[in-house]
C-alpha cells in the first residue's frame, strides 16, 4: 500500500512531465480507437453496399462459371435439377435470410440509332429485392421500387447516358443463344441504375421469363444463386459448412459439381478491406512505440532522479522486489489513467460524430454516412495492450532500480 | 556486553586503475547501549566503516558479528530484513522521503518490519514523533521544515522500530549550533529512554565530547581510541 502511495505521488510530484505522457497516451489512445471505429464503420458501409446491391453475401456457381465469368458463359448454367438439389440443400439453413437466382448473359442494346454491349442479369424481381435489397435505392428515379415486368428493363447509368435513354424509351436486346444463333426482342426501360463499384456494378436488368424467351431456352437454368443472410456474423460458419456439403456432391466424373463463394471472394472491394485492416494494424503498431518509448523514458528518468530516494528505502530494509513493485507500479498507473482517459474521450467524440451523421462520397458511392463504434472487445484489447506495454517499459528500469547496491544509491548526488 | 564484534575488517576500493584501501585491519568491539563515535579526517574511513556496520556494504576481508549474526553471509534480502529488523539510519542529509508526511516518513520503517495494526502504527509514530518534539508538525511534508526538524524526524524515523543500533552519519553536519545541540540532546534522550546503542561518524566537536568512546580513524587504520567515560546507559 506504501508502495502504492508513494508511485502516485512520484507521479504527481512532476506534473508538467506525467501529464505530458499521460497526454501523449491518450492521443494514441484516440486515435486507434477513432481509426478502427471509423474503419470498421466505413467497411461495414461498404460492404453493406456491395453486398446489398448486387453480390449478397454468399453465391453458389456451376464448378469452373466464375473463373470464365467475364465471358459469361450460358454453357455453364446449372441445370433444372441441379438448382432443385441446392434449394432442398438450403432448405436446412435456417441462417439464410432469402435465394434468388440469375442467368447472367452478354447482349447488344441498341436505341435504333446506335448499338452497344451490355451485360444483362435476368432475374425474378421479387426475390432480387429480397437478397439485394439495396438496389432500389440505385435507381436515379428516387423513391422509385426496383421492379421489372416481362417486357422491361433496367439499364446502366453510363449506357443510358450515353445511348440517351430514358424511363419509357424502347430499346432492343440482341443475345446469341448457347447453341450460337441470335435473337433479339424490344423492351421499355423502367429504370436507370447507378453505378456500383466491383462486379455487376454496370449491369443491367430483365425478367428471368424474357432471358428463356431471349435465349431459347426450354427448361429453367440458372447461371448463379444469390444468398443474403440473416446476420452477417453467421457467414463464415454457414460458409464452412454449405461448403463442405456441396463438395460431397459429384458429377459422373467424381468432380464437384458446384462452387460457392463469398462476397469477398467475388469483390475487389476485399482487397481494400485488408488494406484497411493493415492500416488499423499499423497505427496500433504506432501506439504501441508511443507507450514503450514514452514510459521508458519517463521511468528510466525516475530511476534515474530518485537513486538516493532508493538508497534511503534500501537502508531502511526496503527489499529489491519492492523497490521493483513501486516503479513497476508507476508505469502502470500511468498507462492505466492514461488508457482510461482516451477511452472516455474516444467514446465521447465518437457518440458525438454518430449524432453528426458524416457524409462522404466513396468512388461512385454518395452520400454514405459514418457511424463510428468499437466494440467493448476492440476497447479492452487496446486497454490490456497499452497498460501490458506500460507494464514492460516499466521494467527495465524497474529492474536495475531494484539491483541498485544500497551504498552506491545512497552515495548518489 | 558486546552488540558487534569488528574482527580484522579491511575493504578495498578496486573500480579504479589504483585499489583503494578504505579500512586496514580494523578490529572494534561495540557495547550494547554504547554511544561511540569514529572521528578523522575525510577518506579516513568512518562513513565506510558504517556502511559496513549497517550491512549496506560488505567487506573485503574480516567479519563482522552483529548479536551472533555475521553480516557478510547475508544475502540482498536477508540484509535488507537485518536493517529493518535492528539498524536506523541518521544520514547528514536526513534523507526524507519528499513524497511522505512526516508521520509517513516514521510510519514507513514500520511497514518494512512488522505486522502492525493500523492502529498501533498510530499509536508508536505518534509517541516517538512526541518524544523528538516533531508531533504537532506530523501532516507537514519535508520541505516544510526546517534542518534542525528534519534530523528530528530523521531521528525519529530511525528509532520507530526501536533497533539495537543507531548508524548516524555526520548527523549535525548540515545543521546549525544550536540544532546540532538539540539534536545530540535528543539521542542522548533517545539512548537513555530506550537503550539503543548509537555509533556515529563525525567532525564535529559538539558530538565528540558527548559521547562515551572515540575511535579516531586515519587512512583507514585504526589509530586510537579514547575512553571519555560518558554517560553509560
Amino acid at each position: 500500500m506504501i508502495q502504492f502511495k508513494i508511485a502516485i505521488r512520484n507521479l504527481i510530484r512532476h506534473k508538467r512531465r506525467t501529464s505530458l505522457t499521460a497526454l501523449l497516451i491518450v492521443m494514441g489512445v484516440v486515435l486507434v480507437l477513432l481509426f478502427t471505429g471509423f474503419s470498421k464503420s466505413f467497411k461495414q458501409l461498404i460492404i453493406g453496399q456491395i453486398t446489398d446491391s448486387m453480390i449478397g453475401h454468399l453465391q453458389i456457381h456451376k464448378k469452373g462459371y466464375v473463373s470464365s465469368i467475364d465471358n459469361l458463359p450460358l454453357t455453364m448454367n446449372l441445370m433444372d435439377k441441379q438448382v432443385e438439389k441446392i434449394e432442398s440443400i438450403l432448405t436446412g439453413y435456417p441462417e439464410i435470410e432469402a435465394v434468388s437466382h440469375r442467368i447472367k448473359l452478354g447482349g447488344m442494346l441498341s436505341n435504333f440509332e446506335e448499338t452497344t454491349n451490355i451485360r444483362l442479369n435476368a432475374i425474378f424481381p421479387e426475390k432480387e429485392i429480397l437478397t439485394c435489397p439495396g438496389l432500389s435505392d440505385r435507381l436515379l428515379t428516387k423513391g422509385a421500387k426496383f421492379q421489372i415486368q416481362p417486357g422491361e428493363i433496367i439499364i446502366p447509368k453510363n449506357l443510358a447516358r450515353g445511348m440517351q435513354l430514358k424511363e419509357e424509351s424502347t430499346v432492343v436486346i440482341v443475345a446469341n443463344n448457347k447453341d450460337g444463333s441470335v435473337n433479339g426482342m424490344t423492351f421499355k426501360v423502367v429504370g436507370i441504375l447507378d453505378d456500383l463499384m466491383g462486379p455487376g456494378g454496370r449491369d443491367g436488368f430483365m425478367h428471368y421469363e424474357d432471358a428463356l424467351d431471349l435465349l431459347r431456352m426450354d427448361n429453367r437454368e440458372v447461371g448463379e444463386i444469390i444468398i443474403k443472410l440473416h446476420d452477417f456474423k453467421t457467414l463464415e460458419s454457414v460458409q464452412e459448412r454449405l461448403s463442405t456439403e456441396i463438395s460431397t456432391l459429384l458429377n459422373q466424373k467424381n468432380q464437384p459439381v458446384y462452387e460457392l463463394h463469398d462476397w469477398a471472394q467475388l469483390s475487389p472491394f476485399s482487397t481494400i478491406a485488408d488494406m484497411v485492416d493493415l492500416l488499423v494494424i499499423t497505427v496500433k503498431i504506432v501506439l504501441i512505440s508511443i507507450v514503450l518509448i514514452s514510459i521508458l523514458n519517463v521511468m528510466i528518468m525516475a530511476v534515474y532522479e530518485r537513486v538516493s530516494e532508493i538508497g534511503t528505502l534500501m537502508a531502511m530494509g526496503t527489499r529489491p522486489r519492492k523497490i521493483l513493485n513501486m516503479f513497476l507500479m508507476e508505469g502502470f498507473l500511468l498507462g492505466l489513467v492514461s488508457t482510461i482517459a482516451g477511452i472516455i474521450l474516444s467514446t465521447g467524440i465518437m457518440f458525438v460524430l454518430r449524432t453528426q451523421q458524416i457524409q462522404f462520397s466513396f468512388g461512385r458511392m454518395k452520400n454514405l454516412s459514418l457511424e463510428p463504434t468499437v466494440s467493448i472487445e476492440e476497447i479492452l484489447m487496446v486497454a490490456f495492450t497499452v497498460i501490458g506495454i506500460s507494464l514492460l517499459a516499466a521494467l527495465q528500469p524497474a529492474i536495475k532500480s531494484s539491483r541498485l547496491e544500497p551504498v552506491d544509491a545512497l552515495r548518489h548526488v | 556486553m558486546s552488540l558487534i564484534q569488528i574482527e580484522k575488517v579491511k575493504k578495498v576500493f578496486s573500480e579504479t586503475e589504483t585499489p583503494v584501501t578504505a579500512l586496514d585491519n580494523i578490529s572494534i568491539s561495540i557495547d550494547k547501549g554504547s554511544f561511540i563515535s569514529f572521528i578523522g579526517p575525510s577518506g579516513s574511513g568512518k562513513t565506510t566503516l558504517l556502511n559496513i556496520i549497517g550491512a549496506l556494504d560488505k567487506p573485503s576481508a574480516g567479519r563482522i558479528i552483529f548479536n551472533n549474526i555475521e553480516l557478510s553471509t547475508l544475502n540482498r534480502v536477508a540484509a535488507a530484513d537485518f536493517r529493518a529488523e535492528h539498524i536506523g539510519f541518521i544520514f547528514q542529509n536526513f534523507n526524507l522521503l519528499p513524497v511522505l508526511t512526516v508521520y509517513e516518513n516514521v510510519e514507513y520503517p514500520l511497514l518494512m518490519t512488522r505486522n502492525t495494526s493500523a492502529s498501533e502504527r498510530r499509536h508508536l509514530v505518534e509517541n516517538v514523533l512526541d518524544a523528538v518534539g516533531m508531533k504537532t508538525q506530523m501532516g507537514k511534508f519535508p520541505n516544510q521544515i526546517s534542518g534542525g526538524q528534519k534530523q528530528r524526524v530523521a531521528i525519529a524515523r530511525a528509532l520507530i522500530t526501536n533497533p539495537e543500533l543507531v548508524l548516524a552519519d555526520e548527523p549535525t553536519a548540515n545543521l546549525d549550533h544550536e540544532s546540532a545541540f538539540k539534536v545530540i540532546q535528543l539521542m542522548h534522550e533517545m539512548r537513555s529512554k530506550f537503550g539503543t546503542t548509537f555509533v556515529f561518524s563525525t567532525h564535529d566537536p559538539k558530538i565528540v565530547k558527548e559521547v562515551d568512546i572515540l575511535h579516531k580513524l586515519e587512512d583507514g587504520k585504526l589509530i586510537g581510541t579514547d575512553n571519555q567515560g560518558g554517560v553509560a546507559a
